[in-house]
């Protein structure tokens, strides 16, 4: 896997390569604003990208919309969006441009290798990744006659781990059911909360991200 | 020019007249001469009258031009010719043509002003000049007397050269060519001027249209009449005729009551004239008497422009403590000054207007509107301060938002990217264990559960102190975040579109704080947040369904209002104990402006 980090602060770019380095991930390129990101890709483009949202020049969301316009440039490429923001509006954004091999964590996961390596990986296989913080933060909204109290707490917690992006086989190991108890909750919950049903496991996580959003 | 003088003019032109008709009568019995007396005489002198009369006239209600005193000068030379008889029937010649081709030419031409400038002076006197050498020629060559069998009249007149009628009439034939040409060159110069002037300075042209006009109409009608009556033979004469430039070749009737006719209406079509443009000042007394019950600047303003008839016109006041030049409403002036002129009232101020509306009419205006335009310029300096005290206010709230921005900003590049790579560093040294001590392994694990909660709680400081997502996203993302956190369900619509960043961040901190005061104190159950984009700003409103009791002078809620009414909005508490609390604001898009 050939890895491409996009992090203008170099004390975190630096030990993201350190921590790469040592899980055996190639890093291609490390660069340090939206321009050069945007110019590295299409100069040589990588498995994956990881990208601080907010960068050089702008110091707005630059790296976020760089990485947005790349992925519709080179839709095979994996985005992680890395984030000092709990901030659904950006995995919300960053996910409608295109489910499949998209990431969006708190900087706060690098200091877990494990969860932080897991997400990667999940991404460059083409999976979906969404902070868990984020999405407690949807599911913690308050809401009128909320329809989530409808959920057992179990489905709520394959509720929870559905809208992380895990697959099903993923969500059996973390919460320690079978996968046939997990599709038995999936299509429960669909059902209570309304929900169009989707088997694919990355468009589910918009569906449900959209829904708690809402 | 006063009454007086005006009395004196007239006593004296009747007094040439008196004396023209005993001259008039006494030489038509002395000498057995050919002339259409009295007719002709009592025609005459009802022309110069005409002239004489009108012109005081005009001179008296529109002072500012000049016309009024050369048809005097025209008046009281057209009768003063009159006196002239055999033996001296020659002057009378020349008066005719000079008042007629010299002085009627310069009135036609400087309509309404009267007024001759720079390089126009010289070619009036020259053509003035040339006007009196060709009548001074015509009577050289001619022997009034020709034919007139009398010993006691002088054979010869003083100016006689040559008793030559063919030369004559060819200097003749030349002033009734050139004259007509000369007719229609001022004729396409006042068009011209017409056509180049603005809407103001058009309607000051409208009295030359009314004078210029019917003699273009005659100049075509009578020499058509000359060639239907006696062919073409007659038709040069005839252009000269037909304004009254050259006596009738052949008196026929019908030109003989045009002339008279056109001599005796010009001058009162040129009175008219000048007249209905005058009407504008009888407006200036109509604003007088109606200012005393007009109150603000702005109205004040709207007076002059309509006295003025011209609706560009301002007011503009010059501030005492600084050189800066305000309009009434106490604001920089934006317009462009160059392309106007500016008439000064006083030291202070000042009337922007048109360049085509007379200077005296913009003068007497403010003259007429004197006390009102003073206390217009104190309310518009007292405007300038207030608008200058509004300006600092939203610089001082402008430099806290920057402020806050730096601090945020700080906080993320800085101390939060060095706690994560603390965090980070004290789980690796966790994970390598220390194979001998338990309990180093326990503080190091509790040392990097502090740090992940250091990390968070500055997360949530740094978004309090300005939320990234307002300056990255805007108004409908962040206020989502705020619910997303809320304890209690909100209702969110935001509807899209973005705002100078002062005035999101002051939308912003009036939801946040309103909803901070909704948890704390209303009990509500829910609330409510709409911002919508209404009438050139955004209007934002947070209700909610608690006991009410917000304190509108509490800290909170008054650093508020100031942040709000710092840009210019309204901010507004309502509470009702049945409906729980309403804060509403609107915050002006002030894009525009700047």
């Amino acid at each position: 896997m050939r890895v491409l980090i996009a992090e203008d602060s170099v004390l975190l770019r630096e030990g993201l390569v350190r921590l790469l380095d040592e899980e055996g991930v190639e890093v291609a390129a490390q660069v340090g604003d939206a321009d050069s990101l945007r110019a590295r890709v299409r100069a040589d483009p990588p498995d994956v990208c990881i990208v601080d949202v907010r960068m050089p020049p702008d110091n707005n969301a630059d790296g976020l919309i760089a990485a947005i316009e790349l992925r519709s440039e080179f839709p095979d490429m994996g985005i992680l969006i890395l984030s000092q923001y709990v901030e659904p509006h950006y995995a919300l954004e960053l996910l409608q441009s295109g489910t499949d091999g998209v990431g969006y964590l708190l900087k706060d996961r690098i200091t877990d290798r494990t969860q932080f390596i897991e997400g990667l990986r999940a991404v460059a296989g083409g999976g979906t990744a969404v902070d868990s913080a984020v999405v407690s933060q949807l599911l913690g909204r308050p809401r009128k006659d909320d329809p989530l109290q409808r959920l057992t707490e179990r489905e709520q917690e394959v509720l929870a781990a559905m809208a992380e992006g895990k697959t099903n086989s993923g969500i059996s190991d973390s919460l320690f059911m079978s996968e046939k108890t997990v599709e038995s909750h999936v299509s429960s919950i669909f059902m209570k909360l309304d929900l169009h049903s989707d088997q694919h496991t990355n468009r589910r996580v918009l569906a449900v991200l959209q829904w708690l959003r809402a | 020019m006063r009454v007086r003088s005006g009395v004196i003019l007239v006593v004296a032109a009747a007094a040439l007249s008196v004396l023209a008709l005993v001259v008039q009568q006494w030489s038509l019995s002395r000498y057995n001469l050919v002339v259409d007396l009295p007719e002709w005489l009592w025609s005459q002198l009802a022309v110069g009258w005409a002239f004489l009369l009108s012109g005081l006239a005009a001179d008296r209600k529109r002072h500012d031009s000049l016309i009024g005193r050369w048809m005097m000068v025209f008046g009281m030379i057209w009768i003063g010719r009159l006196v002239f008889t055999p033996p001296a029937i020659q002057w009378e010649a020349v008066g005719w043509g000079f008042a007629v081709y010299g002085l009627l030419f310069v009135i036609l031409h400087t309509l309404p002003s009267g007024r001759l400038r720079g390089w126009e002076r010289w070619v009036a006197g020259i053509w003035m000049a040339f006007v009196l050498v060709l009548a001074l020629g015509v009577v050289a060559f001619t022997d009034f007397y020709r034919g007139i069998d009398d010993p006691l009249c002088c054979p010869t007149h003083l100016l006689l050269f040559d008793d030559d009628p063919v030369t004559a009439e060819a200097i003749g034939t030349v002033g009734l060519v050139v004259a007509p040409l000369i007719f229609v060159a001022i004729v396409v110069a006042q068009f011209s001027r017409w056509l180049r002037a603005s809407k103001v300075g058009r309607r000051s042209l409208r009295s030359v249209i009314v004078v210029l006009l019917p003699l273009v109409v005659l100049l075509v009608v009578v020499p058509v009449a000359t060639v239907m009556n006696s062919g073409f033979s007659g038709l040069i004469e005839a252009f000269g005729s037909s304004l009254g430039l050259a006596p009738a070749p052949q008196p026929d009737r019908l030109n003989l009551y045009i002339q008279d006719g056109a001599l005796i209406g010009l001058p009162v079509l040129i009175l008219a004239g000048l007249l209905t443009t005058r009407l504008s000042r009888a407006r200036v007394a109509d604003m007088m008497e109606d200012l005393a019950s007009t109150a603000s600047p702005q109205e004040l303003e709207a007076r002059l422009q309509e006295t003025l008839a011209d609706p560009g016109a301002r007011l503009t006041f010059l501030l005492e403590d600084s050189d800066e030049r305000v309009d009434v409403n106490g604001e920089r002036l934006r317009f462009d000054i160059e392309a106007q002129t500016m008439t000064r009232l006083d030291d202070r101020v000042s009337i922007v207007h048109d360049p085509d509306v007379d200077a005296d009419l913009v003068a007497a205006a403010g003259a007429g509107a004197g006390l009102a335009i003073n206390n217009a310029r104190l309310q518009a300096e007292l405007r300038a301060q207030l608008l200058e005290v509004q300006e600092s206010r939203r610089r001082l709230v402008a430099v806290t938002d920057e402020a806050r921005r730096s601090v945020e900003r700080d906080l993320h590049d800085g101390a939060q990217q060095r706690l994560i790579a603390l965090s980070a560093t004290l789980k690796e040294v966790a994970s390598r264990g220390s194979e001998d001590d338990p309990v180093v392994d326990e503080l190091l694990a509790e040392a990097a559960r502090a740090a992940d909660l250091a990390i968070s709680e500055l997360r949530e400081l740094a978004r309090g102190v300005h939320p990234a997502i307002l300056t990255q996203a805007g108004l409908g993302p962040a206020i989502s975040n705020l619910a997303d956190r809320a304890p209690i369900p909100i209702e969110v619509e935001v509807d899209p579109g973005r705002y100078p960043s002062d005035v999101e961040a002051a939308a912003y901190f009036v939801v946040a704080e309103a909803l901070s005061n909704v948890f704390k104190h209303s009990e509500a159950i829910t609330a409510k947040v709409t911002v919508r984009a209404q009438r050139g700003g955004i209007h934002v409103e947070v209700s909610d369904d608690g006991l009410g009791g917000a304190d509108p002078g509490g800290s909170g809620l008054r650093g508020l209002s100031d942040r709000v009414s710092s840009l210019g909005g309204r901010f507004r508490v309502a509470e009702s104990s049945n409906v729980g609390t309403k804060v509403t604001a609107w915050l002006p898009d002030r894009r525009e402006d700047i």
